[in-house]
């Protein structure tokens, strides 16, 4: 795929799902037509700016005006880099994030700063900078929209000024569940006042948002990080089960937890989603974490067959510049490798009464080609 | 660095930065002259700037002691005269620790841009034994290679590890939800 290639823009009414990620990290951008679009997430390019405006910047998207929506599914540091420059480079974009920030317990969380470890106080700060950001817009651009199943979170017509015209784009979320939000709390209260203990204790995949951003034609499921549970009422059996859930059967998914085992469950392939459906993943790697393993490529290749990934997910050498700084390290038996690896991006686009096109760029590859060994 | 901190007490570090006359080595670095004084490793990681560190200033990071075991930093004392110039300092923060090989995530506080972008296998043997309760994932640490110098000995090679966990809360955050207004 040449670079020329990526860097046309979407038909008016052509739906484009893109997924971008490093090997740590993603973000999504949705158009969902009339040339608006939607952010899910954020990950940073090679540049340092999000990945996603440095996209549509290169397809001249005016993402000043034209992005009407970011989400944060959740706070984990490979999901929300960058979002604050989103939100501040996106000043008519509505901000939907966990309907679980309104609850004080979680807001306390928010205070916990320096002294955590780099991950945690990383996606703290962030999304800190990103509540101070929308605070200080005129409004309506000022409120954040909670996000909690069950509930529409944005809502687009095709006449703007006419709210029974046609919807340009519903996104509904479907988790986190309210069990799941009061499960969470009782976490929090079980830490008491103990900051660390406060931080470890708090499993931010639980309160991940998945969205279905739903045009008249197309739908894509965002499945964020949301993990399965045991316990009834939480995770993806909550939303399964959920008797108030759409029947709606998305031809494209934005695969939950970077493909891990815990982040799937049988019943999505079968209930959420098209018998043909495509879907996508931005693996993780983090140190000699990986995720899919070759285990979880095993088992999603049997549910469908066109999977993509925006990395192989590869682990490659890094050399220090100064000569001393080297020959410490080969002293030592220390290696050094690239964390933050070559982004890539699967692309779907797909027009009204047209099979979808899928296009990969950069080091995005299927699926079967994702280096798991360690 | 837990309970087996360091300790030294605070000092004015701004009276203690003078540069190096020795035209062989690069003049343009800042080099800490040490008093015969020690230092309280939480202040030390309190008063490092990252910030500072990323625009490339003479920060405080600079000011390593050299430990009298030569391995990372207990009981550390610096001989007055002794001079440390640090030409390479990461923080890291530990990602897993498997088959006697610690790897983890680097931020280049010397030449990067404040992203940790490099990660490490480092031997297990690498750190003190008694940093072990430590060495677990989430723990976060200071890794520098320097040169020491002294009056009546040469310049010598080194590398430091040293621990933190030090919570703290963030002073802006008490109000962040004041004004927020929810749809």
């Amino acid at each position: 795929m040449s670079g020329d290639q990526r860097l046309t823009c979407p038909d008016q009414n052509e739906f484009e799902f893109s997924l971008f990620g490093p090997r740590y990290g993603e973000s999504a951008v949705i158009h969902y037509g009339s040339g608006h679009w939607m952010i899910v997430d954020s990950c940073l390019a090679d540049s340092g700016q999000p990945a996603a405006l440095e996209y549509l910047s290169s397809i001249n998207v005016d993402f000043e005006k034209n992005v009407r929506a970011v989400c944060c599914t959740h706070f984990d540091e490979d999901h929300i880099r960058g979002l604050a420059e989103i939100l501040r480079q996106c000043p008519e974009s509505k901000f939907i994030v966990s309907q679980a920030l309104q609850k004080k317990e979680f807001q306390e969380v928010l205070r916990l700063g320096k002294g955590l470890n780099n991950s945690r106080r990383t996606g703290l700060r962030e999304l800190r900078s990103c509540i101070e950001i929308v605070k200080t817009r005129p409004a309506p651009f000022n409120a954040l929209m909670p996000a909690i199943a069950n509930k529409r979170v944005f809502t687009e017509w095709v006449d703007d000024k006419n709210k029974s015209s046609p919807p340009l784009v519903a996104v509904d979320a479907l988790a986190p569940s309210e069990m799941q939000v009061e499960k969470c709390l009782q976490q929090l209260a079980a830490a008491d006042d103990d900051p660390v203990k406060l931080a470890s204790e708090f499993k931010r995949n639980d309160l991940s948002t998945v969205l279905l951003i739903a045009t008249p034609e197309v739908s894509v499921l965002h499945g964020g990080d949301l993990e399965s549970n045991t316990t009834i009422g939480t995770g993806w059996e909550a939303l399964l089960d959920d008797p108030n859930r759409g029947a709606t059967r998305s031809p494209f998914y934005k695969i939950a937890h970077h493909g891990s085992h815990s982040g799937d469950h049988d019943r999505i392939w079968t209930d959420l989603l098209d018998p043909t459906a495509i879907s996508a993943l931005a693996p993780f790697r983090k140190g000699r974490h990986r995720i899919p393993t070759a285990d979880d490529v095993k088992r999603m290749t049997g549910k469908r067959r066109d999977i993509f990934s925006t990395s192989q997910n590869s682990r490659k050498r890094k050399r220090a510049t100064d000569q001393t700084v080297r020959t410490t390290l080969r002293e030592s038996e220390v290696k050094l490798y690239d964390a933050a690896g070559q982004p890539g991006q699967v692309r779907i686009r797909c027009s009204p009464g047209k099979a979808p096109k899928v296009d990969l760029f950069g080091d995005a590859c299927r699926i079967q080609n994702i280096n798991c060994d360690y | 660095m837990g309970e087996t901190a360091l300790n030294i007490d605070r000092y004015d570090d701004s009276s203690l930065i003078s540069r190096q006359e020795d035209e062989d080595i690069d003049d343009t670095e800042y080099w800490l002259d040490y008093p015969e004084t020690e230092l309280k490793f939480e202040d030390y990681f309190e008063s490092v700037d990252l910030k500072s560190a990323r625009d490339g200033l003479p920060v405080q990071s600079h000011n390593r002691v050299e430990t009298s075991d030569g391995n990372t930093g207990k009981s550390a004392k610096i001989p007055r005269g002794k001079v440390e110039r640090v030409i390479q300092e990461w923080e890291g923060e530990i990602i897993c620790v498997e088959n006697d090989v610690v790897t983890a995530v680097l931020t280049d506080l010397t030449n990067g841009k404040g992203q940790a972008d490099t990660e490490a296998d480092i031997p297990l043997v690498e750190f003190d034994s008694r940093d072990k309760d430590q060495i677990v994932p989430g723990s976060i640490f200071r890794w520098t290679i320097s040169y020491v110098s002294g009056q009546s000995q040469g310049q010598r090679r080194q590398a430091h590890i040293f621990f933190r966990d030090i919570p703290t809360l963030h002073p802006r955050s008490p109000k962040l939800f004041d004004d927020v207004v929810w749809d």
